[in-house]
């Protein structure tokens, strides 16, 4: 290995242009790394935070529908049959909702209100704390309605239309979910109690709980053949598909964009490393000379300049993994993700970047090396 | 006895823009084994491009070369590196010490070239010994040598591998006359001891170290 030994002295002796080409190489591989963990990061938290959005399917009235004397379309009981026995074994739950004025302490404010049987509520929403409501008079409410008001558990709130409720469930926080009951500032009362309260013609969403959210367009497609026909358009269902195809699409554009941006500097080091060994090469050409005088052979000569190169390489790319991992965890400790930090796809970039680093210095050392392989003795003696 | 070298009807022309050099012009001789030969020639006259042939650096333009009598002159640049490696040991003017090897490694690298392996450094030892130089200097660099220290060291290099033929290019030429004298010296005890030297010089002094003497002039030999 006495060629490998040739090129550490020779990269401890240049130790200065050595430290600047790792530093460069390093900086590239940082670049590449830590933007990499960035999109990634990005991407888990954002599709974490949608990951609900496929659990339940709202089904809503189309322009097709059948609608009340205020114009507002609804869904009939046969209606929700169709969509029950078409979701099978999904549970399909129908839900009315409507509004109403909740007086509290001297004010007025607006309140949605839901109303839906007591063993559907289990279907489509969670407690926090006490019970469903059963019976009239009662209800449970979402979770921002009860922390913003300090409602407890006992409380009674007066509305306008309903009269006295009394708190009898406070729901878990739904958080940014996108689709099912949006329930964290309203009542949740029991079907019989609404229908005898608001003026309902009919349902207006069904709401489809999935056990399965990759069954989404596949139950989506049999539940509008099932209902929308001859091109009429009872129900309408938002296609999660093409968001999360839009989603996803953003997404990797944006960390294409930040990968870009890092491999010009990785292309940056490369050039530098080039330049290393080009001068390595011309300033022991004479060296190559008594070299090649002894016996040694061309590709021995390659060999000693490939290791110069990847030596390079391999130490400023794992300095530069290290160091991303850091600033990785850094960035992820700034941007309160964390958790999504320590996860094999956001140490992945670090791993490419190292590889690709020490592949580019293998590459950007293959002209040098090739070049001082097929200099001639002679001239290579001659050279002073 | 197989000669070491023989040169028959060897020229060697170098293709430049403003012409062909006819640098060696039809030369032919015979090198026997335990000779110490001189070649020796005015500045131009063709000495470096002989021992550039002689050392398998080059191959000819025309007629046949013979190392060991194996022909060199159709050989590819990957088979007359093996000749170099297993038949030859230079000596140059300027003693081309590897910088980044310390004297034990720069003796050791033939060896380690040719064995693909381990430095032997018990031999490396030995011949340091023989050609005088102090164990103490073993693991320095040549640029802490002297000029004469750093020749033995390159003669030790030479030695390495037993070679059958040793090529020197102007061996005192870089040196002041009383410690080219010891070189001289050193190089006519290895003539002794039964091996083959070429030796190429205008210094008339070391030319009478030499058993033969080859004048050359304008590529030809006298
Ligand atoms: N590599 C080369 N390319 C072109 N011409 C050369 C080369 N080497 C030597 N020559 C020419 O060949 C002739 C002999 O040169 P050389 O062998 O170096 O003589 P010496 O060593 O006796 O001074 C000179 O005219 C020189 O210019
Ligand atoms: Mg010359």
């Amino acid at each position: 290995m006495i060629f490998l030994e040739l090129a550490k002295r020779n990269l401890q002796l240049h130790y200065i242009r050595t430290i600047l080409a790792m530093l460069g190489i390093a900086i590239g591989v940082i670049a590449i790394a830590a933007l990499g963990i960035l999109g990634n990061m990005m991407y888990l938290g954002i599709s974490s935070q949608f990951a609900d959005i496929g659990s339940i399917m709202n089904v809503n009235p189309g322009p097709d529908a059948p609608s009340d004397a205020d114009n507002r379309r609804y869904l009939t009981e046969r209606h929700l049959q169709t969509i029950q026995q078409t979701a099978l074994p999904n549970p399909a739950v129908g839900t009315y909702s409507g509004s109403d004025i909740m007086q509290f302490r001297n004010s007025r404010a607006w309140a949605s209100v839901y109303g839906l049987s007591t063993q559907d509520m289990a279907i489509v929403t969670e407690l926090e704390e006490g019970i469903y409501p059963r019976s009239t008079g009662t209800a449970a409410i979402g979770a921002v309605l009860a922390a913003n008001n300090n409602f407890k558990l006992g409380d009674k709130v007066q509305l306008d239309k309903l009269g006295y409720v009394e708190v009898v469930g406070i729901l878990k926080d739904s958080g940014s979910r996108m689709s099912g009951l949006s329930a964290d500032r309203a009542f949740i009362i029991t079907r019989e109690w609404y229908v005898s309260v608001f003026d309902s013609p009919g349902y207006d969403s069904v709401l489809i709980k999935l056990s399965d959210t990759t069954t989404y367009t596949t139950v989506m497609d049999e539940v509008q053949t099932a209902l929308n026909k001859r091109d009429r358009e009872i129900i309408s269902i938002w296609d999660t598909s093409s968001f999360s195809d839009m989603l996803s699409e953003t997404l990797g554009q944006m960390s294409m964009f930040l990968t870009a941006i890092g491999g010009i500097s990785l292309l940056v080091a490369g050039v530098s490393i080039f330049n290393i060994m080009i001068m390595s090469v011309n300033e022991r050409i004479k060296e190559i000379g008594i070299m090649r005088s002894i016996g040694v052979f061309r590709w021995e000569i390659m060999s000693m300049f490939l290791y110069e190169g990847v030596l390079l390489g391999i130490i400023g790319s794992v300095i530069g993994g290290v160091l991303s991992l850091f600033a990785g965890y850094v960035l992820a400790v700034g941007m309160e993700m964390v958790e999504f930090f320590f996860n094999i796809t956001t140490m992945l970039p670090v791993v490419q970047a190292v590889t690709m680093g020490i592949v580019l210095s293998l590459i950007c050392t293959l002209y040098p090396a090739y070049m001082a392989s097929k200099l001639n003795p002679i001239d290579a003696l001659r050279h002073d | 006895m197989t000669p070491v070298l023989q040169f028959i009807h060897v020229t060697k022309t170098y293709t430049l823009p403003a012409g062909d050099v006819i640098a060696l012009d039809d030369v032919s001789f015979t090198v026997e084994p335990g000779e110490f030969v001189a070649v020796m020639g005015p500045s131009g006259s063709g000495k470096t491009t002989l021992l550039n042939l002689m050392g398998c650096l080059d191959v000819p333009t025309e007629g046949e070369i013979c190392i060991n009598g194996t022909s060199i002159a159709d050989m590819n640049d990957n088979e007359l590196t093996h000749v170099r490696l297993n038949t030859i040991g230079f000596i140059f003017q300027y003693f081309h010490l590897f910088p980044l090897l310390n004297i034990i490694e720069n003796v050791t690298f033939p060896q380690v070239m040719k064995d693909k392996g381990k430095a032997n450094n018990k031999r490396a030892h030995e011949i340091l010994q023989s050609v005088q130089l102090e164990t103490k200097l073993y693991t320095h660099r040549p640029n802490e040598l002297s000029g004469g220290q750093q020749q033995r060291v390159a003669i030790a290099r030479a030695l390495i591998n037993d070679p059958p033929l040793i090529l020197c290019d102007e061996p005192t030429g870089n040196l002041d006359s009383k410690t080219g004298r010891g070189i001289m010296e050193m190089l006519f005890a290895l003539r002794e001891a039964g091996r083959t030297i070429i030796m190429v010089t205008h210094d008339p002094n070391n030319a009478e170290y030499a058993t033969r003497i080859i004048q050359i002039r304008d590529g030809q030999i006298e």
